[in-house]
């Protein structure tokens, strides 16, 4: 199988790893700066700044959560920089802000899920139980699948990457889409190497079993 | 090669191709194991294993796979979501601006500040009627 080269959107997969770590250092002036309560005008920049930063690996992350459902990842992910700058005097490392927003936002998202389930369950009361799990189960939105064209690999993967546990794809979203090594994810989820390490070969080893499980239905 | 030479060997390489893929960049491994097998720094006999081994060979060429397939996966997911959405931010900068410190403290002080204006304003107006009322009976008594 050929694999073509692949162009990398994000800067950041490219760049040396110390300005990967110099980066959380950015991420903790930031930080500080914000909470100095300095000139209101600043203060808005380096929200501005952290928001742009990390905006797209949030939704990212969020969109996987909510089946790739593109308005409500962009609500969920707004409302997750607003809680977490809101709140970001309790936050103790400022260095780990990363990893205290991908918190925040995860928890907005399952509870977003959760509303959105009982709505459903609501709004379908004379539905089967059946009919309404196969809803929920295959829901994506249109516009997700218009958006993009997904050649076969790409769909097994998502569908892989669906069915990992929280913990183990949250590591694999952060390698890929910020270019962080075990090491590296360390710091800002503010938990030990050996454990990022394990999770992400986990993730892998699930990855692969899924895949060949996948692929051994289909043929 | 003996079973039992092959098994250590084995598991060292499989830890190797997973660290290779936890650690590296991730097109360090992708495509193919040729990139190993030339790398500098490859731990002394990684590749003569992997050339030799066709099981080692087949995990190396899946893992690379797996990656290629990821990395397009996320930049797929990357497009999708697209850049920052400058309304949104904007939107979420007002709402800290209205929930900023300086609005907070104000809403802090606000309630303890309005029941001191109202306790001094009732409290003055009691002595006021007091007052009144001594003034009053003073000029009563006087006047009888």
């Amino acid at each position: 199988m050929e694999h073509k080269p692949v162009i990398r959107w994000n800067p950041m997969t490219d760049s040396k790893e110390s300005t990967r770590s110099d980066s959380f250092e950015q991420d903790a002036f930031w930080v500080r700066m914000i909470l100095r309560e300095m000139d209101p005008a600043q203060r808005e920049e380096c929200f501005r700044s952290l928001m742009v930063k990390y905006w797209r690996l949030v939704g990212v992350m969020v969109a996987q959560r909510l089946g790739n459902d593109r308005r409500d990842a962009e609500d969920v992910t707004q409302e997750a920089f607003f809680r977490a700058f809101r709140s970001l005097k309790q936050l103790s490392e400022p260095t780990a802000f990363l990893g205290w927003l991908l918190k925040i936002a995860r928890n907005l998202a399952t509870d977003h899920l959760r509303t959105k389930r009982r709505t459903v369950s609501l709004d379908a009361l004379g539905e089967s139980s059946a009919q309404l799990q196969g809803a929920l189960q295959s829901r994506r939105s249109p516009e997700f699948e218009k958006a993009i064209e997904l050649n076969e690999e790409t769909t097994l993967v998502m569908r892989a990457l669906a069915e990992l546990p929280e913990c183990y794809r949250e590591v694999v979203t952060l390698k890929y889409m910020q270019g962080l090594d075990g090491r590296e994810m360390a710091r800002p989820l503010n938990e030990p190497e050996g454990t990022i390490r394990n999770r992400l070969f986990r993730a892998l080893d699930k990855l692969r079993r899924s895949l060949d499980k996948q692929k051994a239905c289909k043929s | 090669m003996s079973s039992k030479q092959t098994r250590p060997d084995c598991s060292r390489v499989e830890s190797f191709l997973d660290n290779c893929w936890a650690d590296g960049p991730h097109s360090s491994i992708a495509g193919n194991h040729d990139p190993l097998l030339n790398a500098p720094g490859l731990p002394p006999g990684i590749g003569e294993h992997l050339s030799s081994c066709p099981r080692c060979r087949g995990i190396a060429e899946e893992i690379g796979r797996v990656d290629v397939s990821l990395q397009n996966s996320f930049e797929t997911l990357g497009g999708f979501m697209g850049p920052p959405c400058m309304g949104s931010i904007e939107a979420t900068i007002v709402r800290l601006r209205e929930a900023g410190p300086d609005v907070t403290l104000i809403r802090k002080v606000r309630r303890p500040l309005r029941m001191l204006l109202w306790g001094s304003f009732y409290a003055f107006s009691l002595i006021a009627c007091c007052a009144l009322a001594i003034t009053a009976y003073k000029a009563f008594v006087a006047a009888r």
